[in-house]
């Protein structure tokens, strides 16, 4: 049986927050003009304000809509409030940035206290322009669930960053 | 490297009723405030999880690093010590995932660069060979006649 090499399976975003899917675009993700990749590490200071967001495609009027969830809240070893929204932004148009679209959620910066939580961007191709309510609440936020409701089928891309807290003894409880 | 499905099968397994993990020992009340394993006299739970020279195995079948069948007792399913176990477990088995996620990762980026640089290299090598031509390249021309 070949070995899973794929790090969004290997690191449980699919499965935790996703289904299996195809990457279809490109999405580039910057804090302070260092790439997000796959299982980065980030402090929360790092984080604080929102990132660049870059995405791929060719058609202007394609939309797309970007999530940022944490499915490890609070605590990766007790996630009860899955999925936590950090932010979310519609009506982004093909080849353009996050910063073209509607911030629906605005952009909360990570603090985690307890374990170290996947931070996880994803984004979907809208079937058209349309309006996204926010949801009353931040946290227990289903990806899923939300792209059912709107009609956004699969994801197109996603990345995730590891976050954990400043002074580093979130992954231990001493 | 254990598969990261193996990792999770071995979790799910751990969570069957019919899985005894602890054996009758001897050893001093177990202080909660302690963290220090109780003497290596006393099989421990560590001990118990690592491989043994005395476990009985099919000589064919590859040794697997699984605690081997304990003697019947009653699963502690609900104890204190058992949960901080599983806890441990699944904290040890995110930090391979990350790990191993973090590996693939960066292999896949080591690939798509080394390939991208070949490519320059290349282009730049063409580039390289196919120079100015030589008529419009400055050089003496002949001189006026007068």
């Amino acid at each position: 049986m070949p070995r899973e090499r794929d790090p969004l399976v290997v690191g449980r975003v699919i499965g935790d927050v996703l289904d299996s899917f195809t990457r279809s675009m490109n999405l580039t993700v910057s804090y302070n003009d260092r790439e997000v990749s796959n299982g980065c590490e980030l402090k929360p200071s790092q984080v604080v304000n929102q990132p660049r967001v870059d995405i791929g495609g060719d058609d202007l009027r394609a939309f797309h809509t970007l999530v940022l969830v944490d499915p490890d809240a609070p605590s990766p070893s007790d996630p009860n409030l899955r999925e936590y929204l950090h932010w979310l932004v519609t009506d982004i148009p093909a080849t353009t940035g996050a910063r073209f679209g509607q911030e629906v959620v605005c952009y909360e910066s990570p603090r985690p206290s307890m374990g170290i939580h996947r931070m996880v961007f994803v984004l979907f191709r809208q079937l058209g322009r349309q309006t996204v309510y926010a949801p009353g609440w931040r946290q227990n936020f289903n990806t899923k669930d939300f792209a059912e409701l709107y009609n956004l089928g699969s994801p197109v891309a996603a990345v995730y960053f590891n976050c954990q807290r400043e002074s580093g003894f979130g992954g231990r409880r001493r | 490297m254990k598969p990261m499905d193996d990792i999770w099968n071995d979790i799910g397994s751990l969570q069957s009723p019919t899985t005894n993990f602890f054996p009758t020992v001897h050893r001093p009340p177990a202080d909660a405030t302690t963290f220090l394993p109780p003497p290596p006299s006393t099989p421990t739970m560590l001990t118990l999880l690592t491989p043994t020279n005395s476990a009985h195995e099919d000589p064919n079948k590859r040794p697997k690093p699984n605690p081997p069948p304990l003697p019947a007792t009653s699963p502690p399913v609900h104890s204190e010590k058992f949960r901080r176990l599983m806890k441990n477990r699944e904290s040890a088995a995110r930090s391979r995932a990350r790990k191993q996620a973090r590996a693939y990762q960066l292999e896949q980026e080591v690939t798509r660069l080394a390939k991208e640089n070949a490519k320059l290299k290349r282009l730049q090598k063409e580039a390289n060979v196919s120079e100015v031509p030589k008529e419009s390249r400055l050089h003496k021309s002949k001189s006026a006649p007068f």
